[in-house]
């Protein structure tokens, strides 16, 4: 993107319409890692492809529970995302005690992207630099949302966002309309092979680099544990020396 | 700001009754609001409704009653403003409220009513009892006020799961009768409402016959806990 005039703040528009800032902002998510999103009848799936800093340092976490029947991963400014999860998680567990019940998943990411809505029409604030996905469960089943810094939100069968996700989209578009009747397990696969698809070859995928989570009827939101993951990835590389 | 908190009440509604029958839930209060000890307004309605979803009556103070109503239709409307087919059900509407009287409790200025609320949850009849210091419990019939000593002991001996809506009906009055005979701030003019999976309906209000003439009234001696020889 080249920079423009009109572009000094959010509250300024260019004559075509548009607001800089905004579109600035959601250059952000692209310089985040991937983060992949699916959903089959009867379960939700999240899956991220974490990095570290440095070869010494830790993956960093983008996947966390919002609560039983929720959870969120971003790509972009990790801080901005920590905070969003922060307040997902207050007013879902502040819903619980009013309500006595869980938050509905769309309630709860329609107020985050009214809030997204603020920081886009102040002059003294800037928008979210982050993407989120949300995987959560209501009576209807399981749901996938992605919310974004210009303050809309959408619901998804798959969706992926962060660096390199046209591979893992292409992916999912090839495959989604599959997904409906999957097994947790086969539902996994789809998942992880998604993020495989957008890893370029010199990125390690092992289960601290790659987080996985998935929310379903039966199931209460849970991470799969590293060992699960690592069982899946060699899995795939197996069947992938068998193809070849 | 001048603060002030509700220290006692002032225009007040008695007992209210509410069981789960075959159908849902039936519930049942009279239709006076006492000044203290005088009958002020004789002919107003303790319960209401919330949406198509939930039924509540109270006793204690008027004002504080048509506090929660608008409080709850409130929340109803905001429902309805979003417009994305979520709606909540009686139990919602009971955590709510119950999490807003606890909270007023705690600061010392309640809302000073007892609540029954009756609906729907998960398909199954769902009545629950809430009071001014927050406390919420549910069960299969609940009373407030003065029909905890005088007519829940006639409900709890009689109440089964698949009672019709006649035998409802007589089994409550027959608590409603009680009152009206002990005590002080009941009267004789009643109304029932009920909420079924097709929503709420009101009853209209009617005046039950009591027999003032019983002998053991006009002979109190025949009270076998007389207690001078």
């Amino acid at each position: 993107m080249l920079k423009s005039p009109y572009d000094t703040d959010c509250i300024t528009w260019s004559p075509q319409g548009r607001l800089f800032q905004i579109e600035y902002a959601m250059e952000a998510i692209k310089q985040g890692s991937l983060c992949v999103g699916l959903k089959s009848n009867d379960y939700a799936i999240l899956a991220t492809l974490n990095r570290a800093p440095s070869k010494l340092a830790e993956y960093q976490q983008k996947l966390y529970e919002i609560d039983e029947h929720i959870g969120l991963c971003f790509s972009g400014l990790t801080a901005d995302g920590r905070l969003i999860c922060k307040y997902l998680r207050t007013e879902a567990l502040n819903y619980k005690y009013t309500h006595g019940t869980n938050i509905n998943p769309q309630r709860l990411v329609g107020k985050l992207s009214d809030k997204a809505q603020i920081k886009t029409q102040r002059h003294s604030k800037r928008p979210y630099g982050v993407g989120c996905l949300v995987i959560g469960l209501d009576e209807n089943g399981p749901h996938v949302y992605e919310t974004s810094p210009d303050a809309n939100f959408y619901e998804y069968y798959a969706v992926a966002i962060g660096a390199r996700c046209q591979s893992a989209k292409t992916y999912l578009e090839k495959n989604y309309e599959t997904f409906s009747n999957l097994s947790k397990d086969e539902l996994i696969i789809h998942a992880v092979k998604a993020v495989k698809s957008s890893a370029q070859s010199d990125v390690e995928l092992n289960g601290r680099s790659v987080s996985v989570a998935i929310v379903g009827r039966d199931t209460p939101f849970k991470f799969l544990t590293s060992d699960e993951i690592e069982a899946t990835l060699s899995q795939l590389s197996q069947a992938m020396e068998v193809e070849v | 700001m001048e603060k002030s908190a509700t220290v006692s009440p002032i225009l007040t509604g008695s007992s209210v009754i509410a069981v789960k029958y075959s159908d849902g839930i039936l519930m049942c209060t009279d239709t006076l609001a006492s000044y203290g000890s005088m009958a002020m307004f004789k002919e107003i309605p303790r319960m209401a409704a919330i949406g198509k979803s939930t039924l509540i009556g109270a006793s204690g103070e008027y004002s504080d009653f048509q506090e929660i109503i608008r409080i709850l239709r409130q929340k109803d409307t905001d429902d309805f403003i979003e417009h994305d087919g979520i709606t909540l059900n009686a139990g919602h509407f009971a955590s709510y409220i119950s999490s807003v009287m606890y909270g007023k409790r705690n600061k010392g200025n309640p809302l000073y009513n007892s609540l029954l609320m009756g609906g729907f949850v998960n398909s199954q009849p769902y009545l629950a009892y809430i009071d001014l210091y927050g406390t919420h419990i549910l069960g299969d019939y609940h009373v407030t006020g003065f029909a905890h000593y005088i007519s829940k002991p006639i409900i709890a001996a009689e109440w089964r799961p698949d009672l019709t809506e006649e035998e409802a009906k007589i089994l409550i009055e027959k608590g409603m009768k009680v009152l009206w005979y002990r005590d002080a701030r009941a009267s004789d003019r009643i109304q029932f409402a009920k909420i079924t999976r097709n929503g709420v309906e009101f009853d209209d209000p009617y005046k039950f016959n009591s027999d003032w003439d019983q002998e053991s009234f006009k002979n109190y001696s025949l009270n076998p806990l007389y207690p001078y020889n």
